[in-house]
């Protein structure tokens, strides 16, 4: 049994006697006395370090097929290569087991490494600036949703059919209870057609939000939007994927007025879903409207070179209900650990990966083509890293029978929007996967088609 | 022993580092993602990137030294002892850190099939039993990203829950004025109106204060418990009885659930619906500001609105199902696992013993810190505090000294500083929060040092604005800071080589 607690038997007297009870229970007599002490039979008896480790590793073992299984799956998740500096420098204690930096001289470390994240940040979206982080990528969509919502006065929101139907559902709960209504605009073959847009623009939409690439793997040309839906007053969003931004035009290039994502291919692990790294950038117009903590430079009493949290008018503990988001907890740890991998990667590493996933993915593709059953979809329109395929049978059976030959394989679509369904899946492959597994996957796909149904 | 006492002594502070882009060098390469670099041609020109990222350009070396600097230009409980009241600022045990990394969870695609998980799964279901024990409640979701997104996710839930009963009319969400900002800034977001109780001198909730607010459109009263002032609600059964017969629902901020653990459960005090901070309570490190969790218990007829998607067991399985009933989707996938097993792991650890010795050692280092500075500084409450205390520094303005001198001071004095001025309902607060973890030593030496402080207010005030003096800056201006605005480095402009 463990507790980190330093008190020895004799500090405990002492300080009870001090305080003028009688025993530890004794504190407790403020407390309904009806009440206190429960019994807790699950909680057990506790442990050491030794067997704890003995226990988590055998849940841990419970996955460890599929964790040790070749990854052609994205879907929101990411397997990249990740420098083993992240993780060394995060596990640093100042950054580990500290607060959100309220005292700005002594934490100026945390609160520059803080400002160089919304600083690389913004500049890989190619927009003027960014927050100190959000919860998750999904968070951060709704929330500049709702950002939009706010500065419109407007509330109808335009979701494209391109983003990921997770993000969607998260809008939709972010924005229940506001008041406002979700219209998709339609994919046609992987692509927004303008017309579509154009036909459900009117004067109470407060925004469009697109996504780059598409959760489907297309990339989309958005040339034209920025000026047709600042011509009806609303606003152009875009949730981009980092790792794809290093080589696709950015949501800066394209006018976006926010753009969010999903920091997790920047060197957070996937982790089973959590915790990720909700990103929001902006043009400068909006820098008093987004949720969030802001990290601004300054200069202390004697001139030097400071940092502090800044703009917090915006925030919970001033503003209380009228502050523009509830956000308190971010996602700072994660952000560090994503300034580290940009700054190991460099600007040319970025290119490397990005183009190395795409690359990878495109082979992939190529090979699924020339498998007779099967039909790729949304051919000849650009892809980033992932992309989709029908097969001649049930996608989530054909996945348990991939698993069963270590391979992750793409993700069953059945249910997923109007796009999915029972035999299509998702597949992805990132910049670690080699020519031999992408050879040996395609090898096991062709194995269980020929095989049938039978497992 | 206190290193701003004794003769005047000019200030020695630590440089400063430079800004990343300022020891970018162009050219220079950190690690190498790929053994052969790949050429793009096949994308068309017009949706590819149009100018250079400007990211930093580094040696791996030149990267760890920058970000071990940066370290050690900031304080965390590994270094410092951390009395940030409401925070839960406890030691964060590192075999957690081995226990994400295991195999099998750190390397866990979120949308692996349910067959090649089950750990995973099997492992989220023990952690959201072990909580549904402590907290006295019937479900759990392990979804919310952080307390300010439980308390969100128990708003939406209350607001489908009269949905659902057809009370749409109830419309209102109830705070003391002592609560967090995040209370009524949740409860807006949720699409409800704030209505603000003030509360008695004493810093309880004036009872008749909340009758007059609560009716027929009441639809949520949230309580923090203990309150922020570190005090346990007196009449607490008596605000319970008053919400339930209005129809309202109940909800707990558990910010300051470590004063119950293993001793008091939110179900039986009569709560409907509670989020604890697992930064706080269950040791998860909050990494400069997060990543946090939050997760929410509620009573069983709460239970088929919780978030999507859950885990649920049937015979030996787990599996991941969405509910038709629920508020839908708070986050992409199931929570912050990377967390969540921390919490889980803590638990399994301290045992059913340990993790009521957590909440009494959190009352004795309170009260007796709290009675070392009886007499300094005023306080609120008589009897005994909970885990935490508040002192009110508001008669040292007429030395025209503020709660903010003294925190700095404590900078100076080898600290990290307390809360301050939070709660709002106290003039020049100090919050103060020890925790279980701090040993008599610790708290000997940091009562003498603020003792020490306040007696400085009235022999050389001048001091204490000069603090902090040996922290990496001084006091930064943060009128400057917001008035024009800084949030990238200039060193980092579009086109700059």
């Amino acid at each position: 049994m463990a507790d980190f607690i330093p008190h020895t038997p004799e500090e405990t007297r002492e300080m009870l006697r001090f305080v003028g009870v009688t025993s530890l229970e004794d504190l407790t007599r403020q407390y309904p006395s009806a009440q206190t002490f429960p019994e807790l039979p699950l909680a057990g008896s506790g442990m050491t370090e030794r067997e704890l480790l003995a226990e988590m590793e055998l849940w841990g073992r419970q996955n460890s097929g599929s964790s040790r299984a070749v990854v052609f799956r994205g879907a929101g998740s990411y397997e990249h290569f990740i420098p083993e500096a992240v993780h060394s420098l995060t596990s640093r204690g100042e950054f580990l087991t500290s607060y959100t930096p309220y005292q700005p001289e002594a934490s100026q470390g945390l609160l520059q490494a803080i400002f160089e994240f919304q600083t690389a940040i913004s500049r890989l979206y190619g927009m003027d600036l960014s927050n100190a982080s959000l919860y998750d990528g999904a968070t951060a969509a709704a929330e500049a949703c709702l950002v939009a919502v706010r500065h419109t006065g407007r509330s109808v929101l335009l979701v494209s059919e391109g983003l990921d139907p997770a993000v969607v559902s998260v809008i939709r709960t972010y924005t229940t209870g506001l008041g406002v209504s979700l219209r998709t605009v339609p994919l046609s073959e992987g692509r927004t057609r303008a017309e579509d847009l154009r036909n459900l623009l009117s004067s109470d939409v407060a925004a469009f939000i697109g996504s780059i690439p598409t959760f489907w793997g297309t990339v989309e040309d958005f040339s034209g939007f920025r000026e047709m839906l600042s011509g009806q007053g609303a606003l152009f969003l875009l949730h981009a994927n980092p790792h794809s931004l290093a080589i696709l035009r950015t949501p800066g290039e394209w006018g976006a007025d926010i753009a969010t994502g999903e920091g997790q291919p920047l060197g957070v692990p996937m982790s089973g879903g959590g915790p990720y790294l909700g990103l929001m950038t902006a043009s400068r117009a909006f820098m008093r409207k987004i949720p969030g903590r802001l990290v601004g430079q300054t200069t202390d009493q004697e001139g030097r070179r400071a940092y502090v949290l800044t703009l917090q008018a915006r925030e919970q503990h001033i503003r209380r209900e009228k502050a523009n988001s509830n956000i308190c907890s971010n996602e700072t740890l994660l952000s560090i650990g994503a300034t580290i991998y940009l700054a190991l990667m460099g600007p040319q590493g970025l290119v490397e990966a990005a183009s190395a996933s795409h690359q990878n993915a495109m082979k992939l593709k190529k090979g699924f083509s020339e498998i007779p059953g099967v039909r790729v979809l949304h051919e000849g329109v650009p892809h980033f890293h992932e992309f989709m395929v029908e097969l001649p049978m049930d996608a989530r059976s054909f996945s348990i029978s991939l698993l069963e030959r270590g391979y992750l394989g793409g993700l069953p679509l059945a249910g997923v929007g109007r796009i999915g369904g029972e035999n299509r899946m998702l597949w992805c492959a990132t910049e670690i996967r080699t020519d031999a597994e992408i050879g040996g996957v395609l090898a096991a796909v062709k194995e269980i088609l020929a095989g049938g149904n039978r497992r | 022993m206190s290193e701003l006492s004794g003769k005047r002594e000019s200030a020695s502070r630590p440089e400063m580092e430079p800004s990343i882009w300022e020891i970018s060098r162009p050219g220079a390469r950190g690690v190498r993602p790929v053994s052969r670099p790949v050429d793009v041609t096949d994308l068309p020109p017009g949706i590819c990137r149009q100018t250079p990222s400007g990211l930093p350009e580094l040696s791996e070396l030149e990267t760890v030294r920058h970000f071990t600097r940066l370290s050690q230009l900031s304080r965390g409980v590994d270094t410092h002892f951390y009395p940030l009241g409401s925070c839960t600022m406890k030691y964060n045990p590192k075999v957690m850190d081995r226990v994400v990394s295991l195999p099998g969870f750190a390397d866990l695609h979120p949308l692996t099939d349910e067959e090649g998980m089950q750990g995973f799964l099997g492992a989220l279901w023990t952690f959201s039993e072990l909580l549904k024990e402590v907290l006295g409640m019937d479900a759990v979701t392990l979804a919310p990203a952080a307390g300010a997104h439980g308390e969100l996710t128990g708003i939406l839930l209350a607001r489908k829950y009269f949905e659902s009963r057809g009370e749409a009319v109830r419309t209102e969400i109830l705070v003391p004025d002592s609560a967090h900002g995040t209370n009524p800034a949740s409860a807006a977001m949720g699409g409800f109106t704030v209505r603000t109780i003030a509360s008695k001198a004493s810093g309880h909730i004036d009872l008749e204060a909340l009758s007059a607010s609560l009716s027929e459109r009441t639809a949520l009263v949230m309580i923090t418990a203990p309150s922020t002032l570190g005090l346990f609600e007196e009449e607490l059964s008596e605000v319970v009885r008053k919400v339930k017969a209005a129809g309202a629902l109940l909800y707990m901020d558990g910010a300051n659930m470590n004063a119950f653990l293993g001793v008091l459960r939110p179900g039986d005090l009569g709560f409907d619906i509670v989020h604890i901070n697992t930064h706080k309570t269950l040791a998860t490190p909050h990494g400069g500001g997060g990543p946090g969790s939050g997760p929410v218990g509620v009573r069983e007829f709460l239970s088929p609105f919780l978030p999507n998607p859950r885990i649920v067991r049937s015979g030996k399985k787990y599996s991941v199902v969405d509910g038709a009933d629920s508020i839908g989707r708070i986050r992409s996938f199931h929570g912050s696992a990377g967390v969540l097993l921390r919490a889980l792991a803590y638990m399994r650890m301290l045992g059913e013993e340990g993790l009521k010795r957590v909440s009494l050692y959190a009352l004795l280092n309170a009260n007796y810190l709290r009675k070392k500075l009886e007499g300094v500084l005023p306080g609120m409450g008589d009897g005994l505090c909970t885990h935490e205390f508040v002192l009110s520094a508001r008669s040292l303005e007429k030395e025209g000294v503020r709660a903010i001198d003294l925190a700095k001071g404590l900078l100076d004095a080898g600290y990290y500083a307390p809360t301050i001025y939070f709660p709002l309902i106290v003039p020049e607060a100090l919050m103060v929060e020890p925790t279980e973890c701090e040993s008599r030593a610790m708290l000997d030496r940091f009562a003498d040092d603020l003792i020490r402080l306040v007696g400085l207010a009235s022999s050389d005030p001048a001091r204490l604005h000069r603090a902090p003096e040996k922290t990496p800056v001084s006091r930064p201006d943060e009128v400057k800071a917001a008035r024009e605005p800084v949030l990238v480095d200039p060193m980092a402009a579009p086109g700059r080589r």
